[in-house]
């Protein structure tokens, strides 16, 4: 007796499951593709507005550097001696809150802070160096910087790097003095 | 011998069916992801028009910012002058398509001036749908748009008795300029 043979055939389900496959296949890559591209975007948003809150915070700190270095001259102008200048300068501190006066390490000078706003507790923090003297420049720029005003906490939960306990906890002390997030130039020589 | 020959066409109608089923539901899938492939290409396009846009807008900005005579700078880096008083500078678009504007606004203040350049970044090359309609006013609006301001005190008066110059203190015939970007120089 001789076997019988068997035909193999495709059977009628393998054209379904194969179906199945491929849809899922490209959903899932489509789906992948297009949550990259959305992700991309709040990325690019977020990076934009960081930009234009920048700008707009360094163009009000020098409109309000404007305003101050009116103020100065107007006092400038009025007084008759250093020291009568030197007390409107000092006197400034009172007559708008944003400002901050004080003497300067340097004999002879005031420093005069005052901050722009940006953009999630960020602001341009700008310091000036004041002569107390009737001639001369009114003023100087020794700081324009981006600085955070949120306290920033840090998530210690997880020893992400193995046993340097020690040294992590130094530098998260070193954040909690208050370190100063950003770069500054025109430093006073 | 007939009930055979009817057993098997009833298979093929049914394998036939299932396959215009599946090859149907293969369409509507593929449709489905070629749309969501278009959607992904057409935001990441916008995202590299986007980009490029802010990196040339901000490098504008800091290349204008401390300058006292902006007219002059835009003129010498190939700014074509404005045929009207409002009218801003312009730039002719690069082999990318980006076209810069500048508009320069002077501010008088009691003490000085404060010199405003708004720098404007269009694209015209882009396609249609590339940019989220809702956010754009017009076909014509900017993908970036930035301002550098730069603020010149006056020159005091000159005294009788002048105490001599300090270091770091800037001299200038016009203007003492008290920019950042001349004092870090």
């Amino acid at each position: 007796m001789q076997p019988s043979k068997q035909d193999y055939r495709i059977g009628p389900g393998a054209s379904s499951l194969l179906m199945i496959f491929v849809a899922l296949c490209m959903t899932t890559l489509a789906i992948l593709t297009l949550v990259s591209a959305v992700t991309d975007e709040r990325m690019t948003k977020r990076a934009q507005e960081t930009v234009y809150a920048y700008y707009d915070g360094a163009a009000q700190a020098q409109r309000l550097l404007a305003d101050l270095d009116a103020r100065l001259d107007r006092a400038r102008r009025q007084a008759d001696s250093a020291e009568v200048y030197a007390d409107s300068v000092y006197a400034l501190s009172g007559e708008d809150p944003n400002l901050a006066v004080q003497a300067d390490a340097q004999e002879g000078f005031a420093r005069i802070d005052f901050s722009a706003p940006m953009d999630d507790g960020r602001y341009i923090f700008v310091q000036l160096r004041v002569p107390l003297r009737l001639d001369g420049a009114r003023f100087e720029v020794v700081r324009h910087a981006v600085e955070n005003g949120d306290s920033w906490t840090p998530d210690d939960s997880m020893n992400l790097f193995g046993n340097e306990d020690a040294l992590l906890s130094a530098e998260i002390d070193g954040f909690k003095e208050g370190a100063v997030v950003g770069s500054s130039f025109g430093e006073a020589p | 011998m007939t009930q055979i020959t009817a057993h098997e066409g009833n298979k093929s109608n049914v394998l036939l069916t299932e396959l215009v089923i599946v090859i149907l539901f293969f369409a509507l899938t593929a449709v489905t992801a070629m749309q969501m492939f278009v959607g992904a290409h057409q935001k990441s396009r916008s995202n590299a028009l986007v980009n490029r846009a802010m990196i040339i807008a901000q490098d504008w900005a800091e290349r204008l910012n401390g300058q006292l005579r902006p007219e002059d700078f835009l003129t010498q880096a190939g700014f074509a002058q404005p045929d009207e008083a409002d009218a801003g500078y312009c730039l002719p678009e690069d082999a990318e398509g980006n076209e810069v504007r500048a508009v320069v606004l002077r501010e008088r203040f009691d003490a000085g001036e404060l010199v405003t350049v708004k720098i404007s970044v269009l694209n015209n090359r882009r396609q249609f749908g590339e940019v989220d309609e809702a956010e754009q006013v017009s076909p014509s609006a900017p993908f970036a748009a930035l301002s550098s301001a730069s603020y010149f005190p006056d020159a005091p008066p000159p005294d009788s008795h002048p105490q001599p110059p300090e270091s770091g203190q800037a001299q200038s015939d016009e203007h003492i300029d008290g920019s950042v970007m001349d004092h870090a120089a």
